[in-house]
């Protein structure tokens, strides 16, 4: 009887073990998973499940939400493309109405042509007089062809990451891409011309594309009604000494051979500038969170001048009230660790933006993050890489030069330097830019050039310039801004306006 | 009073001088200049051409002040006369400091005879070049034969 009474007891009590047996355990596992999931908690590659979310595709995309990146989206499209179609041309700048729908089309076509090496019937080496042929519409050329120009020379291991392959059997022939011209010829044949921007030897492709056609059709269509000549400075042989009617006048500037020059006038918005990183308060505390290290005990002080200042063991971060963020680890091999693949370029490159990006959230939420990667991206063995991104607003570039008795001069908007998987130097300038109900008339990119050259000190020699386009300048103070033209000298990275 | 009419026949003489040396709205066809070595034409490269363009890009190169314009033969007067652009105004345009000089111009179809004139005070050089404005449908019969030849005896 005395059993009988015990009996629901018993099961009571043997229920309340069994959930309270179930609690701990979830929260076992609960707590198992932070350690065997987060990066933090174990040293860098020895972390297998954090090996299995990097290697297996299929894993990563369990692991890793889908975000959106705007730089990373940037890297993969060219800042600039030209369409010829006979006696009509147009140009397009990433920003500019059409140019997605346009880069749509030579994007399949190009990642196509860089995975299947079967589809390319004939490849060979070619001039680059060949390469001016195909894209001039001044001789009696029939010509249908777009130029392709990335701003910037990528490793074509690289490249071939940034549109979505392994690697590219191309990388047999090319070391380096930054121009593409594409030329189709049928319904079902492309050629495709790569100029390999560290020999700048020109590589031809004789590619069968089943979707040529769309090109033929986006030729036409895209330059159906651009009415302006926009000729390249080979086609006005402004790029070298070349005999002309006449004699006796020696050229003294000269335009790389791609420049499209601008022949009249433009028209374009002017913006306002803002710093929007409000000194003190919680933006700089959740800006010196990203920069934390594990191991670092963080000393926090104002100085006279109003920078704040963030101090560890082995780094100083500094935010300074002009908008400038600058973190510096003292000893290199303390750096934030943003990869454990310490010497892969597209790996370094990936963790840097999304550093970058992580520090404007914090420093401007929910504020786009407009900004182009504007070094060169190519291999080095040393495992060390210097990347700089800089704003822009619809398709014109923002160039910094901010300067401050505070503060070495900026240049960029972002200068990150990863060395070994960690990030040793990091300055990033915070401003964001909007629309007024202004706009500015700048004069043809020639008339300009003489501005900028009668400017520019070493004039009375040779000058070759590399490059020349509108340009919002920067210099820190907050303001109206309204595009100017700018060149930049070859050879160097000296911008003049 | 004598001030003021000394002033007014300063300005007078300036406005002279100027309209002296601006590009005249004619020149005759015989006339080559008095120097040479103020400017080169660069495109079109060669005295005689052949265009589908009818926007035509002219480039040159020259000295910095140098006044360039470019003229078009008057079949009834027998001289060049100065072109203008869609607003009236004459192409003429004062080479700065990188001595580029560049300029759109609007080809009539067939052959063009056109001229371009330096000037710098007293001293000009002009240089003739004639543009023919090719019809692009000839064009392309031309080219559809070529590339039928081209494919009967092989290449790529």
């Amino acid at each position: 009887m005395k059993t009988l009474n015990k009996t629901p007891e018993i099961q009571k009590f043997r229920k309340t073990k069994t959930a309270l047996l179930i609690c701990l355990i979830t929260l076992s596992l609960a707590l198992s998973s932070f350690v065997w999931f987060s990066d933090e908690l174990w040293p860098g590659g020895y972390n297998f499940f954090i090996m299995l979310k990097n290697n297996i595709p299929f894993a990563r995309q369990m692991f890793e939400k889908d975000v959106y990146s705007m730089p990373k989206e940037n890297l993969s499209k060219p800042q600039k493309i030209v369409v010829t179609n006979g006696e009509r041309r147009a140009v397009f700048y990433n920003g500019n109405s059409d140019f997605n729908s346009l880069h749509d089309i030579i994007k399949p076509f190009i990642a196509e042509t860089m995975r299947s090496e079967d589809k390319v019937a004939n490849s060979q080496k070619v001039s680059e007089e060949e390469w001016f042929n195909v894209l001039r519409n001044d001789e009696l050329l029939d010509t249908r062809s777009i130029y392709v120009n990335y701003s910037l020379s990528y490793s074509t291991s690289l490249f071939a990451h940034m549109i979505g392959l392994r690697n590219s059997w191309i990388s047999r022939d090319i070391s380096a891409v930054k121009e593409f011209t594409m030329a189709p010829l049928s319904e079902n044949e492309m050629l495709l011309y790569i100029r390999d921007s560290a020999t700048n030897d020109i590589f031809k492709y004789h590619v069968t594309y089943d979707a040529a056609g769309g090109f033929l059709d986006a030729v036409d269509s895209y330059t159906k009604n651009s009415d302006m000549p926009a000729p390249f400075s080979f086609e006005l042989n402004l790029n070298k000494n070349t005999e002309g009617i006449g004699e006796g006048v020696v050229q003294k500037v000269f335009l790389n051979a791609m420049i499209t020059v601008s022949t009249s006038s433009v028209e374009s918005a002017v913006v306002e500038s803002e710093n929007p990183l409000i000194p003190g308060g919680d933006r700089a505390d959740a800006i010196s969170d990203i920069f934390r290290t594990k191991t670092g005990i963080t000393r926090r002080y104002t100085d006279s001048s109003g920078v704040l200042y963030f101090v560890e063991n082995y780094s100083v971060l500094k935010i300074y009230p002009e908008g400038l963020i600058e973190y510096k680890a003292d000893n290199e091999s303390m750096g934030i660790e943003i990869s454990d693949e310490s010497v892969s370029l597209y790996e370094s490159l990936n963790r840097a933006i999304e550093f970058s990006e992580k520090v404007w959230s914090a420093a401007a939420p929910d504020e786009p993050f407009n900004v182009l990667v504007t070094s060169d991206l190519l291999e080095s063995e040393s495992g060390e890489y210097h990347f700089t991104l800089d704003y822009y607003y619809e398709g014109v570039p923002v160039t910094v030069e901010a300067s401050s008795d505070n503060f070495e001069n900026m240049n960029h908007a972002v200068e990150i330097d990863v060395k070994d998987g960690k990030i040793i130097k990091y300055r990033h300038f915070i401003r964001k830019y909007e629309k007024t109900d202004k706009t500015v008339t700048n004069p043809s990119s020639i008339e300009a050039l003489d501005t900028i050259y009668k400017k520019y000190a070493s004039a009375e020699e040779e000058t070759q310039i590399a490059d020349i386009f509108l340009s919002y300048i920067e210099k820190g103070d907050i303001s109206e801004k309204s595009p100017v033209w700018c060149a930049k000298l070859q050879g160097t990275d000296e911008t003049v306006y | 009073m004598k001030k003021i009419i000394a002033v007014l026949v300063l300005i007078f003489t300036i406005i002279i001088s100027q309209t002296c040396y601006a590009a005249p709205a004619s020149v005759s066809a015989w006339d080559g200049g008095n120097i040479s070595g103020l400017v080169i034409v660069k495109k079109p490269e060669t005295a005689v051409s052949t265009t589908t363009k009818q926007i035509y890009t002219v480039s040159a190169l020259s000295l910095e002040g140098v006044e360039v314009s470019i003229y078009k033969y008057n079949p009834y007067t027998g001289y060049f006369d100065i072109l203008r652009d869609g607003y009236g105004n004459p192409v003429s345009n004062v080479v700065g400091a990188t001595g580029i000089y560049v300029r759109d111009i609007a080809l009539d179809a067939n052959t063009n005879y056109l001229m371009v004139r330096a000037q710098y005070g007293g001293i000009y050089q002009n240089i003739r070049f004639d543009i023919t404005l090719m019809d692009q449908g000839l064009l392309d019969s031309i080219q559809g034969f070529a590339t039928n030849f081209g494919s009967k005896f092989g290449g790529w």
